[in-house]
C-alpha cells in the first residue's frame, strides 16, 4: 500500500470524542499530525462522573483524565488547550482561535460539545451552579460538604444524580421539575414515576408540575419561590434544564447547522474534509434513518470511532441503537433506544423493566433498573426489531 | 489477541455483553465481567475492541 503524505487532523473540542478519535486515529495506521484543540484547561476528561462519583469523592478529577500523560506522549498528539475555537475558515482550512492564531487542517473534527442551557430568571448568585465542566463539578462537591438544603430545577438525569449524590450526604433535597413526571421527554409520560418513587424511598423530593418564578437571595442563594407562592429554602441551586450545542463559532462558516451539526451517517458535514461527532452534532442514523442529536456518552464514542474510521478512508456507518446509563443511590437505570407509544413495566427480582413499542407493533426501547443483563439483552432485541408480542414474552421470562 | 477483566473496576455497564455476547458475561453471584473467552478468535476481534472501548470504567484489557 503506498502511503501519500499522511494528512493532519485537528479535532476542536477537548472531551471523550477528541480522545477517542486521535487513539483511535494511530491504532488506525494514521501517521500525520493530530492537533486537539479545546477552551478547556484540562486534557480531554470523561464528563459522566461529574455528577457522580467525583461529586462523591469516590473519584478524583485525575482519574477522569481520559489520556493519561504517558499516552498522550505514545500517541504523538497536540495538546493546544485553554484557548477556544472563534472562527472556522473552511476555503482556507482554517480554524481561527481566540487569540488570533489560525490553525491549519487537512481534515477537521468539530467535537464542541454542548453547554449547560440557562434560565434567564436565575441570577448569578453564590450558592447558584449548573454542571457541566470539571471545574462546575468541582465547584459543586466543595459546597456540598457544607450544604444544608439542595434545590434542583429540572429533573432530568444530572439533576437527579446530583440530588441522589447529596441524600447520601444526609442534605435536604427538592427536585422541583415542571413536567408532570421525570424526565418525560426521554421516558415518555409514564415511566418516570420509577425515579419519583425511587428517590422518595430515599428522603428526596421530586416536585412535579412545579415551577420555580424567582431565585431569592442577596449574596448567595436563600431559596426558591415556586409558582404556588411557597418558598422553598436553599443554600444551594443546580440548575439542570438541558444542554444547548456549542455551533455559535461556526457562523458563516458554510457547515451546516440546525440544533447540532448536521452529519451524514459516517459523521461527515455539509463541507468536504470536515466531521462532527457528539453532543454538537446531529448524525442520520443509517438503521432508523432519523437526524438525531443524542447527548450520550455511547453515542459519542460510537461517532468517533466511525470519524476515526472515515478519516483512515473506511466506510463504517452508524446504526446503533443509542444507550444510556444514569447511577442514582447505587443503583443503575439504563434506556437503550427510545420510549413509544405503548409500554409495558414488569418487576423483576433484580428490579423493574420497562418495555417501549412503536404504532407498528415492534420493540423500540427497553428501560431497565438495577438488571444490566437484561439491558444488554433488550438492546440486541431493539436493534433486531423483535415484535411486541415477542418482546413481552421475553419480558414474561425475566 | 488476549483478553483480560478486572472485576475490582467493573461497574456492571454491561457494554460488553451488547458488543460481544460471545465473549463476555456478567457473573451471576456478583453482576462483575467474566470473559468466556480469553483468546478470541480473529473473527471476533472487532466486536472485543469495541466492547473493550465502550466500557466507561477500562475494566477489559487487551494484549495484542
Amino acid at each position: 500500500m503506498s502511503a501519500p503524505a499522511a494528512p493532519s487532523v485537528v479535532v476542536v473540542g477537548g472531551g471523550l470524542v477528541a480522545a477517542t478519535v486521535a487513539r483511535e486515529l494511530r491504532r488506525l495506521g494514521h501517521a500525520g499530525p493530530v492537533t486537539i484543540v479545546s477552551d478547556e484547561v484540562e486534557p480531554p476528561y470523561d464528563r459522566p462522573p461529574l455528577s457522580k462519583q467525583l461529586l462523591a469523592g469516590t473519584v478524583t478529577a485525575e482519574e477522569t483524565h481520559l489520556l493519561k500523560p504517558g499516552e498522550i506522549d505514545d500517541l504523538g498528539i497536540t495538546l493546544r488547550l485553554g484557548v477556544a475555537a472563534a472562527g472556522l475558515e473552511t476555503a482556507a482550512q482554517e480554524v481561527v482561535l481566540a487569540d488570533g492564531v489560525r490553525v491549519p487542517y487537512d481534515r477537521l473534527v468539530l467535537a464542541t460539545g454542548s453547554r449547560a442551557r440557562r434560565l434567564p430568571s436565575v441570577p448569578e448568585l453564590t450558592g447558584v451552579h449548573h454542571l457541566r465542566a470539571l471545574g462546575d463539578s468541582t465547584a459543586i462537591a466543595t459546597e456540598l460538604a457544607s450544604a444544608r438544603r439542595l434545590v434542583v430545577i429540572g429533573a432530568g438525569f444530572i439533576g437527579l444524580e446530583v440530588a441522589a449524590v447529596a441524600r447520601s450526604q444526609d442534605i435536604d433535597v427538592t427536585v422541583v421539575e415542571t413536567a408532570a413526571r421525570p424526565l418525560t421527554r426521554v421516558l415518555g409520560s409514564e415511566a418516570g414515576s420509577l425515579l419519583t418513587d425511587m428517590h422518595a424511598e430515599h428522603g428526596a423530593t421530586i416536585r412535579c408540575s412545579t415551577t420555580v418564578t424567582e431565585v431569592r437571595g442577596t449574596d448567595g442563594v436563600e431559596g426558591v419561590l415556586l409558582d404556588g407562592g411557597e418558598l422553598l429554602p436553599a443554600d444551594l441551586l443546580l440548575v439542570g434544564v438541558g444542554a444547548v450545542p456549542n455551533t455559535e463559532w461556526l457562523a458563516g462558516s458554510g457547515v451546516a447547522v440546525d440544533d447540532g451539526v448536521v452529519c451524514d451517517a459516517t459523521g461527515c458535514t455539509s463541507v468536504p474534509d470536515v466531521f462532527a461527532a457528539g453532543d454538537v452534532s446531529r448524525w442520520r442514523n443509517a438503521s432508523t434513518g432519523a437526524q438525531v442529536r443524542v447527548e450520550q456518552w455511547q453515542s459519542a464514542l460510537e461517532q468517533a470511532m466511525i470519524v476515526a474510521d472515515a478519516l483512515t478512508g473506511g466506510s463504517r456507518e452508524w446504526d446503533s441503537v443509542p444507550y444510556f446509563w444514569s447511577d442514582q443511590y447505587d443503583t443503575k437505570l439504563q434506556l437503550c433506544g427510545a420510549a413509544g407509544p405503548r409500554s409495558e413495566r414488569r418487576e423483576t427480582a433484580r428490579g423493574p423493566v420497562v418495555l417501549f413499542g412503536d404504532d407498528a407493533d415492534r420493540l423500540v426501547g427497553v428501560l431497565t433498573v438495577g438488571n444490566p443483563r437484561a439491558l444488554a439483552q433488550g438492546r440486541r432485541l431493539v436493534a433486531a426489531g423483535t415484535a411486541w408480542e415477542q418482546a413481552e414474552e421475553w419480558l414474561a421470562g425475566l | 489477541m488476549k483478553v483480560s477483566v478486572d472485576q475490582t473496576v467493573c461497574r456492571e455497564y454491561a457494554n460488553c455483553i451488547v458488543e460481544a455476547p460471545d465473549v463476555f458475561d456478567l457473573d451471576e453471584e456478583n453482576g462483575k465481567v467474566i470473559a468466556l473467552i480469553t483468546e478470541p478468535d480473529p473473527s471476533q476481534y472487532d466486536e472485543v475492541r469495541a466492547a473493550a472501548a465502550s466500557c466507561p470504567v477500562k475494566a477489559i484489557t487487551l494484549h495484542e
